[in-house]
Formats: structure tokens, C-alpha cells, sequence
């Protein structure tokens, strides 16, 4: 059934529309160091970080220049394997030595970096140049070479700032694209893993890296996530939210079809169950798809701790889901259509409580909802320091206030901070968000409609969802369509010896985590290390 | 992605395309006639039921989970195809519609006593229309996750009765004749003879082969539920008591606590109910535009859907504005019709297509 809004980014492109690195014509490099210099002058412009270096050496012939861009490249790098073996370097020394000699030499011999490699068009240059390489022209030639002396100042790995845990690995992903794709080989040692690389944005040129183990990750699900990327067109990719929104199955959904993390065990995690990484440089926040709706309350944790006290903190989360869905709607309507629903001393409290309140209860909800999430607002923007003290007067002195004044009852109160509370307790930020938005509505129904109204929208809202897809996954498996043997790791976390077999959801087939007890003694020689 | 419908999702397509008016309407009508023997009408029903799944289980394997109508076209002519698709096409609307105004009439009586009842009729519609665009099978899928709720509403419903129930209220056994019980399992066998849904779901059945079994495990969940159902409700109220309401299922709801501190739980109990008919308004919705587009041979069947939802909304509003009129349709007007409908029309036409190809391969065999 073709979708009743379709906004999809998949629509295939006209081939010189697709690619993400188009630049202005790419023009090739002349023999002349003089032309090659003043033109990369005139296309980057008069900035000051980059450096145009003539190597003006008495006894090297002919002449040579450096251009590289402070701030990108690592100083010490180009002083002692750059500059230092340019000028000092014997090979170079020698007399009537062509410029393409010059060039084999430096590229074979004279130059101590890894990454050295030849460039024949400004567009390459540019590239090179932006990456933090150093460019070393020589006169006489057509040919330049670019050396990988990339180095720049970047955070170091540090705890994750939205997904602690207290007991499991403290480390999280940097801005630093090589670092995560680094935490993720120090994580999964295997062959299998493989790490694509992809620049996309038309200005920022940003490197994208797909992450996934062969054999494990469907073929189906890579084949759509690179199609996807390869048809993004934009000019810039400065977070994971762009790419997210560019990638994900329909936009018209409050709930996120992908994954965010900025834990590499959580992705190493991820990986292993068969979804495809995706790592994005400059932001610590990587993504994971494709991705079902119980995806999302999952932790990290739950793996590291007893599957027993696992368990209940899944069922507490998928509780707190609900109750942060539907508590103020449910209050809403019970007060408003439902109050034969309450036992009647319950109902005599809630309506003395009711009684000097001005607004009707939808209104009443509304209000303290909406005074919330600008609290919640304010706590994200607010200088750290001052920030406990903005949370008390908010909190309990406004709410303390509201009650006496009889602007609202306490009974309300009682509703909306609980509910925050429970939208705290999913584990994934961005599906909390969504509840955020749902809540609103919901009560806007129940308002209208009492349980009718919830009733209803519940349907559309679970319709919707199971109509919804993640790189072709059903985002409600293994509820919708149901496959039991699936659900040892949804509502609870059974232990680890029992969940043998990686769940088809994400995978390519149904392969195996553990072996047979039969077979544990001839695997137990696999776990060996390997003799030196 | 698998886009048809398992087995299991569709034995419960059919036990939510009957259980939910069935529940509201059945109870009443049974034991006007039967009093405490009304569950031995849902046995007798369910034999009944047993013979209809078998004829729709034969009909989808000999057609092979082909098209309906488009079937019915070649083993007759279009001309019998198009009309017997009006004839159908005309059922269905009309049960669709009233499937609504029952809803809309309980809506209207317990819950929503001031809400216009075009309100209600157009939010219903609209959801039904949202769960047909995403397709039977999502709509499949979904349905069964709300049907394993039954798991957590029924332990409640039963445990929560056990002080009421006097069992000396289904005794003397066998008190009623046998015209009596014909009478009583006349409205059930209506009801599951809906069974014959399965005619326009064949081509979404992921095994349309066992359409046979699926419509008779829906038709033994459907008289397990039910049989416990009415039992309960005859062991609290009395069958004269039950004869005198219009809802006995959900009084008797309203009569559920648990100790002292869950009371007054008949509104939990709606909640579930209107979750459940709303399903069966989406596929009895489905299977009017599956069936208008087999009538007239449409392609695309989305740009009528919201012309179906226009007449089904107005005869709603207008042909069964009167709830006694439903209710006199309830009791002796839909067994006729759907009788014809749901088993006459099809088995004769499967008789009539398995005659024609005997007649065939004899003509095949004798030598010109």
C-alpha cells in the first residue's frame, strides 16, 4: 500500500545530481609552481591560517613550495618529517635532478609520513588541503604530492554526558571520526568488521563512516542505508540529526526510526545484533539502524547487570512510557467525563481539592505542562551555577504557590510531576521527547472526548506505529508481526546463556551467539589465543 | 518483510470481525428464547459454524485464495460476478454501518451522553479509514496485539465475579425444545457465519490452503469465550434480568471488584471493548472496498474509499437512526440475508463451478 504522505529521501537522483563532494570545475595543476601558487591563492582567498611556504634551499633544484593550512595540520609533524627531510634530505641534493624525479624521491624516499599521495587537479588539492595534508608542489611539474600530516586540537575520550551507567564502560565517542572508528575496532576484533567511509555535504565535506560486521549486517538494509546516503544532497552535515533526518523512512512520525548514541558499546552492541553504525565526524553522537520502537528501551546496562533486576527495570521503563503517555489525559478525562470511575472517597478528595480551582481541568493540565517543560527549557540554557536555585523556585516554590493561590489543585501537581518523572526514566532521550509531544495531544482529546477521545487516539497511534518502517524492519517486531521467540530480549532481559540465537530482526539470518553445550568443549579452543 | 497475513493474525481477524457486537447483542436476544439453556445455543451454533468454515475453507482451496468475484467470473460469467458483487457489495455496506450505530448507540447511552452523534460517527470513520489505508496487514497485526490483552482482561473479568456467581441459575438443564434452541441459535450461526469474510481476505492469507482451519479455530475461540460469557452472566443476573437489558455483558462488567480497592472497573472493560470494535469496523471496512474493487474491476481502490465512508456515514445517521429498528434487524432480519450472503450464494456457486469442470473434463474425454 502505497503511503497516504510520502517524503521519502530515496528518490533516485539524476547521476550529475548525485555525489556530495561536487566543487567548482576541477581544473588540472600547469608546470608552472608560480601559476599553480597564485591560483590557489585567488580560490581560497586572503585567509590568514593558510600558509604558503617557498622551500628555497641552496642546493635543491628545482624549486619547491609548501602550502598547508595551520590549525589542521600537526606542527611537529611537518617541521621534522616535512620541512626537516626537505632540506636536509641527500636524495635531494642531487644535481640536475628533473622535477618528476624529484617528485618519485620525495614521494618513495625522502618523506617519513604513512599517507603520502600524488595529486593531479586543484579539486583534489582543495580536499587535501581542508583534510589538514600538506601540499608540496614542485616547479617544472604538473604533479603535486599531498602528505597526511593532519593533527588538531580534539577533545579526549571522556564519560558520556547522556547515557551514564554505574556499572559498565565509561568511555564515549569523541568529535573525532578516526577516534570512534578506533573505539569500535578496540571493541569488535574481528576480520568481518568493516568500516565504509563517505563524504557528504557540498561544503563541509563532512566524513561519514558505516560501520558493520559482514555475514551479520543484511545485505538488504546496507544496500539501503548506502543508497540513502549516496542520495543526500546538501551543502553541510554538522550533526547526526542531519543525516538521521535525511536517512530516516517517513518524516510525518513523532517517532524516531533511528538510534542515537554516543556510547561505543552501545554501537559495538548494536553492531553485533546485525544493525548498520553510522559515525559522523564532529559529533560524539552516532547512529544506529535500523531501529524498532523497543530498541529504544534498551540500555546499555541491561547487559551488565543480573538479568532479574534487568528485567524489572525494562518493565519500569515501558511502565513509566505509559504512564508519561497517558497519566494527565487519564486525569483529564476521568475528572472531566469518567468520575463514576473513582472510588468515592478518592472522588470526594479530588473534587474538594477542585473545588476553588478557576479552570477546567484540560486547561489546568495544560498550564502546568507547558510552566514544566519551560522549566525543563530554562534548566538546559541556564548557566550551571545558578541552576539548582532556578530548579527550587520552579519547582516547589512555584508549584507550592499555584496550590495555595488555587490556581491549580494538588492532585495536579501530584499528576505532572510524576509523569516527568517518568518521561526521565526511558533510557533514549529522543523517544522521551516524542512522548512530550504526544502528551500534549492526548490530552487535548481526552479533553474533548474523555476515554473515547484516548481510545481512539491510542488506535491511530498504534496503527501508525505498526505501519511504520525502519530501512524496511517493522518498527513494532517482534510484537507486529508477532514472533515469540524473539521476545527474550523486549519486556525483559533473559540471561545471557539463554539467548543463543541473534534474532532475525536486524540480521541477515538467525546465526548463532553461543554454541551448543555439546559443543562447548571443541569451541573452547577457538577462545584460545592465538600461539606467537 | 512479509506483507501477508500469518495464519494466527488471521484466525483473529475473524474472531475480532464477530466477538465485539457479538458480545453486546448476542446475550439478549439468546435468552429471550433459551433462558439458562442459552449457552447450548452457542454450542449448537458452533457445529453450525464447524459446516460454514469447511464450505469457505473448500471455496478458497478450490479457487486457490484467488480474487472472490474475479473467481466467480470465470467459473460463471462477469455478469453474474458484477451482480453477485452488488448483492454483496450492498451487504456489506449495510453491515458496516450498523456495526457503527451499534457502537455509536452504546457510546451514546453509557459514555459520551452529550457528544453529537456525528461526531462520533465521523471520528470512528476516519479511524477506520486510517487503519484500511495502512493496509490489512498492518491492521492484522496490530489486532492481535490488542486481542492479548484478553489476557490480562479476562482473569480480571472472571476473578473478579466469583462472589456473584450462583450456578443453581443455569439449572434445570435441557428445560427448552428443540424449536426453542433452533430459535436461540438462529441469531449465533448469523454471527458466525461472518466467517465468510474470508472470501476477500483469501488473497492476503499467507496459507489461503487453510482457510478452512482458520475459520474454525475463530469460530472455537469465539464459542469458548462466549459460552463462559453468557454462563457468567446467567449465573449473576438470572435470565430475567438479562432478557430486560439492553447490555447485560458490560452491567455485569460493572459488577467486577477486586477486594476493596479496584471497583467500578466496567469503564477499563469499554476502553478494551471500543479498542476491539474498532478493528471490526476496519475490516469489514476493508472488505467493502475489497469487494467494490473485485465489483468494478477497479485498480486502485483508495480514491472510493472516502465515497464508501460518505454512504456508510449516512446510512448510519439515517437508516438506523430508530435503535429499535437494529434491534429487530438483530433478531430476525439478518439471519435471512445472511444466510443467503455469507453461505447460500457462495456454496452455490462452488457447486455450480464444480459441476461445470466435471461436465468439462466429460466433454475432454468423449471423442467428438
Amino acid at each position: 500500500m502505497k503511503p497516504l504522505f510520502s517524503f521519502s529521501n530515496t528518490k533516485k537522483k539524476p547521476k550529475h545530481e548525485q555525489g556530495n563532494t561536487s566543487v567548482p570545475s576541477s581544473r588540472a595543476l600547469t608546470h608552472s609552481l608560480a601559476f599553480n601558487l597564485q591560483h590557489l591563492r585567488d580560490t581560497i582567498g586572503q585567509s590568514s591560517d593558510v600558509i604558503f611556504r617557498r622551500v628555497n634551499e641552496p642546493g635543491i633544484k628545482p624549486e619547491v613550495a609548501l602550502v598547508y593550512i595551520s590549525g589542521l595540520v600537526n606542527q611537529d609533524t611537518l617541521n621534522q618529517d616535512v620541512l626537516l627531510t626537505l632540506t636536509k634530505h641527500p636524495a635531494l641534493q642531487e644535481p640536475d635532478l628533473s622535477p618528476e624525479s624529484m617528485l618519485a624521491k620525495m614521494k618513495d624516499e625522502v618523506l617519513a609520513i604513512g599517507k603520502v599521495s600524488e595529486c593531479k587537479t586543484f579539486e583534489v588539492l582543495h580536499a587535501m588541503l581542508f583534510e589538514g595534508h600538506t601540499i608540496i608542489l614542485i616547479d617544472g611539474t604538473n604533479h603535486a604530492l599531498s602528505a597526511d600530516t593532519a593533527g588538531w586540537e580534539k577533545r579526549s575520550i571522556s564519560e558520556p554526558s547522556s547515557q551514564g551507567v554505574t556499572r559498565g564502560p565509561k568511555e564515549s565517542f569523541t568529535e573525532d571520526l578516526r577516534t570512534g572508528t578506533s573505539l569500535m575496532r578496540r571493541r569488535i576484533k574481528s576480520a568481518d568488521l568493516r568500516i565504509e567511509e563517505y563524504k557528504i555535504g557540498q561544503r563541509t565535506h563532512t566524513d561519514i563512516a558505516l560501520v558493520y560486521l559482514k555475514g551479520i549486517a543484511s545485505n538488504k538494509v546496507l544496500g539501503e542505508i548506502r543508497e540513502r546516503l549516496n542520495a543526500i544532497n546538501t551543502d553541510a552535515i554538522l550533526e547526526s540529526n542531519y543525516i538521521e533526518e535525511l536517512i530516516q523512512d517517513g518524516s510525518l512520525t513523532p517517532f524516531p526510526t533511528i538510534q542515537n548514541t554516543e556510547r561505543p558499546d552501545a554501537l559495538a552492541g548494536g553492531v553485533l545484533e546485525g544493525q548498520v553504525g553510522i559515525l559522523i565526524d564532529g559529533t560524539p553522537f552516532a547512529l544506529l539502524a535500523p531501529s524498532t520502537f523497543f530498541s529504544f528501551f534498551q540500555s546499555s546496562e541491561d547487559y551488565y547487570q543480573r538479568f532479574d533486576i534487568s528485567s524489572f527495570l525494562r518493565m519500569i521503563r515501558f511502565t513509566s512510557f505509559f504512564v508519561s503517555m497517558m497519566l494527565p489525559a487519564l486525569y483529564i478525562a476521568i475528572t472531566t467525563f469518567h468520575q463514576e470511575m473513582l472510588p468515592t472517597t478518592l472522588l470526594v478528595s479530588l473534587a474538594a481539592q477542585r473545588e476553588g480551582v478557576p479552570f477546567p481541568a484540560l486547561i489546568e493540565a495544560l498550564m502546568m505542562e507547558l510552566t514544566f517543560d519551560v522549566l525543563r527549557e530554562a534548566g538546559v540554557r541556564m548557566p550551571r551555577a545558578i541552576g539548582p536555585a532556578i530548579s527550587i523556585v520552579g519547582a516547589l516554590v512555584l508549584g507550592q504557590a499555584a496550590v495555595q493561590a488555587g490556581l491549580v489543585s494538588a492532585a495536579m501537581v501530584i499528576v505532572v510531576s510524576f509523569t516527568a518523572i517518568c518521561n526521565l526514566v526511558i533510557p533514549a532521550q529522543v523517544i522521551a521527547n516524542s512522548i512530550r509531544l504526544i502528551r500534549f495531544l492526548m490530552m487535548l482529546i481526552a479533553g474533548f472526548l474523555g476515554l473515547f477521545g484516548m481510545m481512539s487516539f491510542l488506535i491511530v497511534l498504534l496503527i501508525h506505529m505498526a505501519g511504520l518502517r525502519s530501512f524496511g524492519v517493522p518498527y513494532l517486531s517482534p510484537v507486529a508481526p508477532l514472533t515469540f521467540r524473539y521476545w527474550k530480549d523486549i519486556f525483559i532481559r533473559a540471561p545471557h546463556s539463554m539467548m543463543k540465537i541473534r534474532p532475525q530482526i536486524f540480521a541477515a539470518e538467525e546465526a548463532r551467539r553461543q554454541s551448543s553445550p555439546s559443543s562447548k568443549h571443541a569451541n573452547s579452543s577457538h577462545h584460545k589465543q592465538p600461539e606467537r | 518483510m512479509d506483507s501477508k497475513i500469518s495464519s494466527w493474525n488471521a484466525v483473529l481477524l475473524i474472531f475480532n470481525a464477530i466477538v465485539p457486537t457479538a458480545f453486546i447483542v448476542l446475550p439478549t436476544i439468546i435468552v429471550t428464547y433459551l433462558d439458562q439453556d442459552s449457552p447450548w445455543a452457542v454450542l449448537f451454533a458452533y457445529a453450525t459454524g464447524i459446516g460454514m468454515a469447511v464450505i469457505i475453507g473448500l471455496i478458497i482451496k478450490h479457487n486457490e485464495g484467488a480474487p472472490f468475484l474475479e473467481w466467480v467470473s470465470k467459473v460463471s460469467s462477469p455478469v453474474v460476478s458484477t451482480l453477485l458483487g452488488l448483492v454483496l457489495l450492498q451487504y456489506y455496506l449495510d453491515a458496516s454501518s450498523s456495526i457503527l450505530r451499534e457502537f455509536v448507540n452504546f457510546l451514546k447511552d453509557n459514555v459520551l451522553f452529550q457528544t453529537p452523534i456525528l461526531v462520533i460517527i465521523v471520528i470512528s470513520l476516519l479511524i477506520a479509514a486510517y487503519m484500511v489505508h495502512q493496509g490489512i496487514t498492518t491492521l492484522s497485526q496490530v489486532n492481535s496485539m490488542i486481542f492479548m490483552l484478553y489476557f490480562i482482561v479476562l482473569p480480571i473479568y472472571w476473578f473478579g465475579l466469583k462472589n456473584y456467581l450462583d450456578i443453581h441459575r443455569l439449572l434445570p438443564v435441557f428445560d427448552h425444545s428443540y424449536r426453542e434452541l433452533l430459535l436461540g441459535s438462529m441469531t449465533p450461526v448469523t454471527w458466525y457465519s461472518e466467517v465468510a469474510i474470508l472470501l476477500f481476505l483469501a488473497p492476503y492469507l499467507k496459507n489461503p490452503k487453510h482457510a478452512g482451519r482458520i475459520g474454525h479455530r475463530a469460530l472455537l475461540i469465539i464459542t469458548v469465550l462466549m459460552t463462559m460469557n453468557l454462563s457468567e452472566m446467567i449465573m449473576i443476573f438470572g435470565s430475567n434480568y438479562i432478557k430486560a437489558t439492553s447490555y447485560p455483558g458490560f452491567i455485569s462488567l460493572s459488577v467486577v471488584h477486586i477486594g476493596n480497592f479496584l471497583e467500578n472497573l466496567d469503564i477499563l472493560f469499554i476502553s478494551y471493548w471500543m479498542l476491539s470494535i474498532y478493528f471490526k469496523l476496519g475490516i469489514f471496512l476493508f472488505v467493502t472496498l475489497e469487494c467494490f474493487k473485485q465489483t468494478f474491476r477497479v485498480k486502485e481502490k483508495e480514491p472510493y474509499l472516502i465515497g464508501i465512508l460518505m454512504v456508510i456515514c449516512a446510512e448510519c445517521l439515517y437508516t438506523w437512526k430508530d435503535p429499535s429498528k437494529l434491534t429487530a434487524l438483530n433478531a430476525e432480519g439478518r439471519f435471512p440475508i445472511m444466510m443467503l450472503v455469507n453461505l447460500i450464494l457462495p456454496t452455490l456457486i462452488y457447486l455450480y463451478s464444480l459441476m461445470a469442470g466435471k461436465i468439462k473434463s466429460r466433454r475432454k474425454e468423449t471423442p467428438s
